[in-house]
């Protein structure tokens, strides 16, 4: 008796005509599992990965731009805001600069619009943004309306911290990016994912307090 | 039954155990597979703050600079500070969550007059300056990263 049910115990676990039911089952029900695992856990990943690529052409663009804005303000004479052309938060500005040999004054107009981000003398700083691509083989053209990248702030401002004299506050500039994407949902009633990054720095003119042919180059 | 007929079984096709063993294999794959896109998440994150960082320490650098090449600074501000410092927002990581923040601090060093002794007269021929940054590492966690900017500055009217 005992030994008949050892072989039927050895039956079910391993056949070696082929698999029982019971084999079958349990192989459909884990292959199941983890093909349905695999798959969510791919799609959350894919999204995961979109986000942090977007997150890192923001931050590229952001840094870069005050790094730019930091080199470009070390040799300026003076800022002029053109508020007439100014609108929400969205700032133009000339930058004044003087040769060092000819001490010809030269003058470089600063605007940012939504769609091509920061320009300088109406050319775009970077050409590479907004960016038509993230990777390899996925083009942002093709996925077109549901992915944008947009700047959204892009102000210039006397606005140091408080406490300073006058004097350094003049010449001292914040500049302050905003830089949006969004991800559009295509499950209908779904908000879409939006992530806004900012980035601000200050900006020293030093030339501004110097005598003219006598600016740092 | 012979031994060796669990794992090679001819007449059955794949055994039951087989399955099970390359599920094992398939799953000690997807997390390791998972397990890397996360440590180079992090990795990615750090290069992330890292570059914020250096921009806060460029910005208190730039502040600093400004401060001296303008005007004379106040015996407290030659000072420095060392030990409380600026907090700053290395990454809002989650912008809906603000507890998973990462926060860092900016602290600079005493500001050093320098003097040349080009001429008989004691002056200060210019100014050193050291700023950094300290915020918490991802990996190893509990570590702090620190990035360090050095520069000098003259005053104007000297």
């Amino acid at each position: 008796m005992a030994v008949s049910t050892m072989k039927e115990r050895d039956h079910i676990w391993h056949a070696e005509q082929g698999w029982t039911f019971i084999e079958a089952t349990i192989g459909v029900v884990l292959v199941s599992i983890i093909v349905l695992g695999l798959a969510v856990t791919m799609m959350a990943m894919r999204e995961t990965v979109d986000q942090s690529l977007a997150v890192r052409v923001m931050d590229q663009y952001g840094n870069d731009m005050m790094a730019h804005f930091q080199n470009v303000f070390e040799t300026a004479t003076s800022f002029v805001p053109i508020a007439s052309q100014s609108s929400g938060q969205m700032d133009h500005f000339e930058l004044h600069y003087v040769d060092p040999f000819s001490h010809v004054d030269i003058i470089h107009r600063y605007l940012a619009t939504r769609e091509q981000g920061v320009k300088r003398d109406n050319q775009r700083l970077d050409p590479q943004f907004p960016p038509q691509r993230m990777e390899h083989g996925r083009a942002f053209g093709v996925l077109g309306p549901h992915e944008s990248f947009a700047v959204i702030r892009f102000t210039a401002e006397e606005a140091p911290r408080q406490g300073n004299s006058e004097a350094f506050s003049d010449g001292t500039i914040r500049i302050t990016l905003t830089i949006r994407y969004t991800k559009e949902s295509i499950e209908p009633g779904q908000s879409d994912y939006v992530r806004d990054m900012t980035y601000d720095t200050l900006c020293f003119m030093k030339n501004r307090y110097v005598d003219t042919g006598q600016q740092f180059p | 039954m012979d031994r060796w007929s669990l794992w090679t079984c001819e007449r059955g096709g794949i055994d039951f155990v087989q399955i099970i063993t390359a599920m094992m294999i398939i799953a000690i794959a997807a997390v390791s597979t998972t397990y890397s896109i996360y440590v180079g998440r992090l990795s990615f994150d750090d290069q992330l703050q890292e570059k914020q960082a250096i921009r806060y320490a460029r910005e208190e650098m730039e502040y600093w600079s400004g401060r001296i090449f303008v005007e004379p600074l106040s015996s407290q501000e030659m000072l420095g500070d060392t030990q409380t410092g600026r907090r700053v927002l290395v990454d809002p990581r989650n912008p809906n969550d603000q507890s998973d923040n990462v926060w860092g601090r900016v602290f600079y060093a005493r500001i050093i007059p320098v003097d040349l002794l080009l001429t008989g007269e004691e002056t200060t021929d210019y100014y050193q300056i050291h700023v950094w940054v300290v915020w918490p590492d991802n990996i190893p966690e509990g570590q702090q990263r620190r990035i360090d900017f050095y520069s000098s500055m003259i005053q104007m009217n000297q």
